[in-house]
């Protein structure tokens, strides 16, 4: 290591003893040494002393209280479902309420099934000629075949 | 803070509620949709001969009821109808009833409950077959609602017509 380097580490604290004697031995007797040393231990001293200090605008229990109430808070809107109370009646009806609800849909869906046709009037006449009308004053619905006799 | 589970009581009910009330509501409709399914069907079929001469000292008949001659004398060309038969016919839902008219025979089929045209109301539906010396003449399915009449016709000799008219009850 650079003797530069040993006497920066020696004004930050960070040698050994061993080391420490060596370099206090080198200051002791070498005055170059000794004037880096002067310079770096100045330069120390105006930042250590001028290093600006955050202060904190609450105080740390205080800042740590309120991030508590947070957590304990969102944990009782979280937990506030669980505690809701179900009525007995509701629980009755959910079932119910499904079951006739499939029922209705089987009725209808198995009722239009057995009956529901494309067309829902339909006319077959074995002879030509025949015709189906609707009269809507008589609602009535003729069909008519042409059974060759005059 | 405890692990977060899922729970039924986790769902909130409150928000079920219509849809609870409108399942219900389903269900009403649909078993009254359903007990309406199982009702018979109330026809009277009738069998008419359709002339412009006198029918009044006809015996092989009766004139025709006023209404349905009323009815008829608008459709048709003729003047008078004499009444040879009628008969009150109940076919039960999903049956067949034979009915004997004159020298034909009518097989008239209750078919159940359909929508009608709009889809709106539910009527019933009939399949009325007409033989005639053993051979199908007519088959004619529809819906037919209370007071409605289908009518099965044809031209007969010296210009006169036969009508078998089914109307429901």
């Amino acid at each position: 290591m650079e003797p530069e380097i040993k006497i920066q580490a020696y004004v930050d604290g960070e040698l050994s003893d061993r080391e420490r004697t060596r370099v206090e031995a080198l200051l002791n007797k070498d005055a170059e040494a000794r004037a880096l040393y002067e310079a770096l231990k100045a330069m120390r001293e105006v930042v250590s002393e001028n290093e600006p200090v955050m202060k904190m605008p609450e105080t740390r229990e205080f800042f740590w209280s309120k991030i508590e109430r947070e957590i304990q808070g969102s944990e009782r809107i979280t937990e506030a479902p669980v505690q809701e109370k179900t009525p007995w009646w509701m629980k009755f009806f959910v079932p119910v309420g499904a079951a006739a609800c499939l029922l209705a849909v089987l009725t209808v869906s198995t009722q239009q099934g057995a009956t529901q046709s494309a067309d829902l009037s339909v006319t077959e006449v074995a002879t030509s000629g025949g015709f189906t009308v609707y009269a809507p004053e008589e609602n009535m619905t003729v069909v008519w075949v042409d059974t060759g006799v005059n | 803070m405890p692990p977060l589970t899922f729970t039924p009581e986790m769902i909130p009910m409150r928000k079920f509620k219509w849809l609870i009330c409108c399942l219900l509501l389903l269900a009403g409709v649909g078993a009254g949709v359903a007990a309406d399914k199982a009702k018979p069907i109330n026809l009277k079929a009738t069998l008419l001969w359709g002339t412009n001469d006198d029918i009044s000292k006809n015996k092989d008949g009766k004139p025709a009821d006023p209404e349905l001659a009323k009815k008829f004398k608008k459709v048709f060309k003729w003047k008078n109808y004499l009444e040879i038969d009628s008969k009150a016919v109940k076919v039960e839902p999903f049956k067949t009833k034979d009915v004997q008219m004159g020298k034909g025979k009518l097989k008239i089929r209750h078919m159940g409950l359909v929508k009608d045209s709009k889809g709106k109301k539910d009527v019933y539906r009939i399949e009325v077959k007409l033989f005639g010396e053993g051979k199908q003449v007519i088959n004619r399915k529809q819906p037919i609602s209370p007071g409605e009449t289908i009518t099965l016709a044809g031209n007969d000799k010296n210009d006169t017509a036969w009508f078998i008219s089914i109307t429901r009850k």
